[in-house]
């Protein structure tokens, strides 16, 4: 095995993506897309599948957020057998999904756009990535591997393992929590909540000199989407869906199980992304936002009062820049931490009544949680043997996709000029789609390492530029 | 402590070798030469993931050696290469994709000893794979090639935990 073979690794990239730009005559940036450009097909093969198994598939569709999977459809699955589960399992499903909320945007953070801001949107692309930050602000990269971790940790313990945890299941969890368990999660969570101050603290340092990407970013009028719940604070399990419009003005507010009276779905042929919108505005018009950003902008306080300092602050910004996804996510996360703190404190958290049993009693079923990157809707329709009939998933990054669309032409726009992609220019129009996190893990696959292509058309078609990354 | 890392997707064919193999060595341990069996080893810790993320760089730094297993793209189906993951070897040091989550070995390594001061003597196995659309069975090649690797892998594991092991 001494021979020199040059190896193309397979890696674990989140679909295959590509972005569009297109030219007018005169040179300048006419219209441009963001393509998904591989098919999952989830929705079709889990037909026939007997319902009971939907958690554990559904957590398939993802490596990176299989818990917001599994929650939705666990959700839906209580419906079908039209039960009301435990509170202590409430309790810990909540547990499980801000665990999840947490180690999510620590990626999406720490990870994926902390180079950006520490280094510059202009830097080399050599260093504008963790393993620089890592370099350049030791602290800063550290806090986000500790913070990943925690996060890891909790969904591992509660669930027995980090990826695809089967402990959530239709009716509960499968095992209740024990003092062993609670008590290490609750010594984890002084050492985070340091962490995740003093992350808010750096980054309200440094946010301020991107006042040209603050203003490009997606900054435009949408209605924003979340779920709520009656005392108007940050909801990620359960509650009622509510739209508001830039103004941050109530539009309207349904149960989660009526999504579809509001909410379809329009396809477009060059992207296997579907694009939901509002009904009552029509497709594209109906264009709306989910995720961190939306949610900071729907509540009217976050519930705990680290968090709800910070919302303080949030609000004095322009709410209608994409840019403050950054600053929405390091907030959730000093929420889910206080959150799961007060969680593991309830008094029956340890309880062992986990679990509802029930056959289907019901032909459809309906789950809506919030999933790091937004709204998540599963929705399932089953025969009189528990056989499901129909599935339809709408997933955050698809809610989003309208925007993220507008947002990489806003962004065009601004920074694209002349006939080459520069790197600084292909840098922002990626960081914008960045700062919503798109998953496209629910398309995860091994065709190796392309996870963008940016393609610059000239009002013909043809391919002026193009890079691959 | 040795750490042997399979990473990949267990529902896209091929993709799931990694996790396959090492699920498999830790259920059924690696007999060494003086009897022992690596199950019993304390000093080995089994990782089945489905994608490399930055969490690892913690206990990566504390391994005194990573042993990676990894599906790859390639001519020659069920063919398996070792690299030594080595400080000498050069690597395009670019983050492994815009807006895309996984990590690279090379990158864990790297990051693990610039924030933790200690990087590990790591391998890295890839095995070719055929097919990698959706499902759970291997390709033939692979299945062929699974008694090889399973057999390098199990010497590899003996080689690098010989040192730890009770003398009989």
């Amino acid at each position: 095995m001494s021979r020199e073979i040059v190896i193309d690794p397979v890696t674990r990239i989140e679909g295959h993506s590509k972005i569009t730009i297109q030219l007018d005559d005169t040179g300048n940036v006419q219209d441009a897309h963001f393509h998904v450009t591989q098919l999952r097909g989830f929705e079709k093969f889990v037909e026939g599948r007997p319902f009971q198994e939907m958690p554990s598939l559904m957590a398939r569709i993802c490596g990176i957020c299989p818990v917001s999977h599994l929650m939705a459809s666990s959700k839906a699955c209580d419906a079908l057998m039209r039960v009301n589960i435990p509170r202590p399992a409430v309790h810990l499903r909540r547990i499980m999904n801000l665990a999840q909320i947490v180690q999510s945007h620590a990626l999406s953070f720490f990870y994926l756009s902390s180079p950006d801001l520490l280094l510059g949107m202009d830097a080399p692309p050599e260093q504008r990535n963790l393993f620089g930050v890592a370099q350049a602000n030791p602290q800063l990269a550290l806090g986000g591997v500790q913070m990943r971790k925690f996060g890891q940790q909790i969904i591992e313990m509660l669930g027995g393992k980090r990826i695809h945890p089967g402990w959530v299941v239709p009716g509960g969890v499968s095992e209740p929590l024990s003092s062993d368990k609670r008590d290490a999660i609750l010594k984890m969570i002084p050492d985070v909540l340091t962490i995740a101050q003093n992350t808010l603290t750096w980054y309200k340092q440094v946010f301020e000199r991107y006042q040209e990407e603050i203003d490009s970013f997606a900054n435009f009028p949408s209605l924003f989407l979340a779920l709520v719940n009656d005392e108007e604070t940050l909801e990620m399990y359960d509650g009622k869906l509510r739209f508001i419009d830039s103004e941050m003005n109530l539009v309207t507010e349904i149960a989660a199980r009526d999504y579809e009276s509001v909410i379809a779905e329009a396809v477009e042929p060059s992207s296997y992304l579907k694009s939901p919108y509002f009904k009552p505005l029509g497709y594209p018009d109906g264009i709306y936002r989910v995720g961190p950003l939306a949610r900071l902008n729907i509540v009217q306080r976050c519930g705990t009062p680290l968090a709800d300092e910070e919302l303080v602050e949030f609000r004095k910004l322009d709410r209608n820049s994409s840019f403050h996804f950054h600053y929405a996510r390091l907030i959730e996360i000093l929420y889910s931490i206080e959150k799961i703190q007060q969680l593991l404190n309830e008094p029956d958290i340890l309880d062992t009544r986990i679990r509802a049993h029930a056959s289907p009693n019901r032909h459809h079923g309906i789950g809506v949680s919030e999933a790091p990157r937004g709204t998540l809707i599963h929705h399932y329709e089953i025969n009189d043997d528990g056989l499901i009939t129909r599935a339809n998933l709408i997933i955050a990054t698809g809610h989003n996709n309208l925007a993220m669309n507008r947002g990489v032409l806003q962004v065009a726009q601004r920074f694209i000029t002349g006939l080459q992609i520069t790197d600084g220019m292909l840098n922002r129009v990626e960081a914008v789609i960045r700062a919503f996190d798109p998953c496209l893990s629910c398309s995860t696959h091994a065709i190796g390492q392309m996870p963008l292509q940016i393609q610059l058309l000239a009002p013909d078609g043809a391919v002026i530029d193009e890079v691959k990354r | 402590m040795i750490l042997v890392i399979g990473y990949g997707n267990s529902l896209c064919g091929d993709d799931g070798i990694g996790p396959y193999v090492v699920e498999w060595l830790a259920a059924n341990g690696a007999t060494l030469e003086n009897g022992a069996t690596v199950e019993h080893v304390e000093a080995v810790e089994y990782l089945v993931l489905r994608q490399l993320t930055p969490e690892l760089i913690e206990s990566i730094s504390f391994a005194q050696t990573v042993i990676f297993i990894d599906a790859a793209l390639g001519n020659r189906p069920g063919e398996f290469f070792l690299r030594e993951l080595s400080p000498a070897i050069p690597y395009n040091k670019e983050a492994p994709g815009a807006f895309s989550h996984f990590a690279s070995p090379i990158n864990l390594l790297e990051t693990a000893e610039s924030l933790y001061g200690r990087r590990p003597i790591a391998y890295l196995y890839s095995i070719t794979g055929l097919n990698f659309d959706l499902g759970s069975s291997f390709s033939a090649p692979v299945e062929a090639a699974l008694p090889q690797l399973l057999g390098k892998l199990k010497s590899r594991i003996a080689l690098c935990t010989s040192s730890a092991l009770p003398k009989r």
